[in-house]
């Protein structure tokens, strides 16, 4: 609920900058001008505090996310060697009759 | 002296065993391992799926990318214009180099697993196995005590080869289960991710996106006097002019780019379920699904007519 409060937020407040942007264009008077540009300045510092929040939150998703997948491909190389392993497997009787024939007597 | 009495029944015994032992591992073998590969449904679904990732890890990456770079250029721009929220040793403001390698690191780690997983269904083992077969046949004939005729070493041979294969096909298919079924979680969290932050309604990194570029554009509106952009100097109206179109146009390749972005990972959101879908049954596709709901649906709509009677 709060996330999507946030969310709204977010859009609400663009649009709010952009009125005021249109307030500041259509102003005569230098004072209001002023007052008003400085308004939109201190909204334009919570609009970049509220993206820095939910742009390091994501950070984090997807450092996690990359960790899991990075484990994932690991495991993917492994089954890759695992199926290498068969063949091995048939190497290795292979050298175990090799060794077994020297052993075996005539 | 023993053993040269015991020798020979050591090489009829021996042989009698190998024979035993090969024509008892072929039959257990071949029933355990009958059919165990990858079907064709699968070999398909994860083909669709390696190239979803493909796809979805490079347009994201290049735009992370390319995202980064559109807003320097617009907070240059913004600078310029005179606006003094810029900081000019932050002009990539939200979009950092570290934070665009995180989600470069993640395209990355996506492309890597979807091209590993087609290696792991396709990777063929066959000249390995052959050249470990000959190697097992060739040990086998220095073995005095063995004499094998053509029709056994072939049959050995053959057996090797056979078992070997089927032995790796089956190895294949539980792995690329357990892997697909393990790592299914965690790719669908990184799909999302990735969708979410080119989504313009999702409010994350297009929020920082947005939020630059109506800087940028509330940069050059608040130049324009009340008497309108003719009143300002030439100079002026055209630094105006530039970086209003400076804005349309990175809004527009920046659209064009997140539609790209949002269709790739439904595609691959799609591709991933199928290939969960066909790796727990193997003998449905997404098709079957698809034929399935849209005889429900046609049932549901008879039903209503009749309802309706």
């Amino acid at each position: 609920m709060a996330k999507r409060k946030q969310r709204s937020l977010g859009k609400g407040m663009l649009t709010l900058y952009d009125e005021l942007g249109d307030l500041i264009q259509a102003t005569g008077d230098a004072d209001r001008r002023k007052e008003l540009l400085k308004q939109q300045d201190d909204l334009w510092d919570e609009i970049a505090r509220m993206v820095e929040e939910v742009l390091s939150a994501d950070d984090a998703k997807y450092i996690a996310a990359t960790g899991a997948m990075t484990d994932a491909v690991a495991a993917v190389r492994d089954a890759i060697k695992g199926l290498k392993s068969i063949v091995d497997a048939v190497n290795v009787a292979a050298k175990a009759i090799d060794l077994a024939s020297k052993v075996i007597p005539v | 002296m023993r053993s040269a009495t015991f020798a020979p029944l050591f090489a009829r015994s021996l042989t009698r065993q190998y024979r035993a032992a090969i024509a008892w591992c072929t039959v257990v073998s071949v029933t355990l391992l009958a059919g165990c590969g990858l079907t064709t449904n699968q070999q398909v679904a994860i083909g669709k799926f390696s190239t979803s990732t493909a796809v979805l890890g490079e347009v994201a990456r290049k735009e992370f990318i390319q995202s980064r770079a559109d807003v320097i250029e617009l907070n240059s721009r913004a600078l310029e214009l005179g606006n003094t929220t810029v900081a000019p040793d932050k002009l990539d403001q939200f979009f950092t180099i570290s934070r665009v390698a995180t989600r470069a690191a993640a395209c990355d780690a996506l492309t890597q697993y979807g091209e590993l997983l087609r290696t792991l269904a396709t990777t063929d083992e066959s000249a390995d196995l052959l050249f470990a077969r000959d190697r097992f046949m060739d040990s086998l004939a220095t073995v005095k005590a063995v004499r094998l005729d053509d029709a056994q070493t072939g049959a050995i041979g053959a057996a090797i080869a056979f078992l070997g294969s089927a032995a790796i096909e089956a190895e294949r298919r539980h792995r690329v289960t357990v892997i697909v079924r393990g790592t299914s979680p965690a790719l669908r969290s990184l799909i999302e991710l990735i969708r979410q932050d080119f989504d313009a309604d999702a409010e994350h990194w297009q929020l920082g996106y947005d939020a630059t570029l109506k800087r940028l554009e509330n940069s050059a509106k608040v130049r324009i006097p009340a008497a309108g952009i003719e009143s300002l100097s030439i100079s002026d109206e055209a630094q105006v002019r530039e970086a209003q179109s400076l804005a349309a146009r990175i809004r527009n390749r920046r659209d064009t780019a997140n539609a790209e972005i949002l269709s790739a990972s439904a595609q691959l959101a799609a591709a991933e379920k199928e290939l969960r879908l066909v790796m727990d049954h193997p003998d449905i596709t997404m098709d079957d699904v698809d034929r399935f709901f849209a005889s429900v649906q046609k049932l549901e709509s008879i039903i209503r007519i009749l309802d309706n009677k």
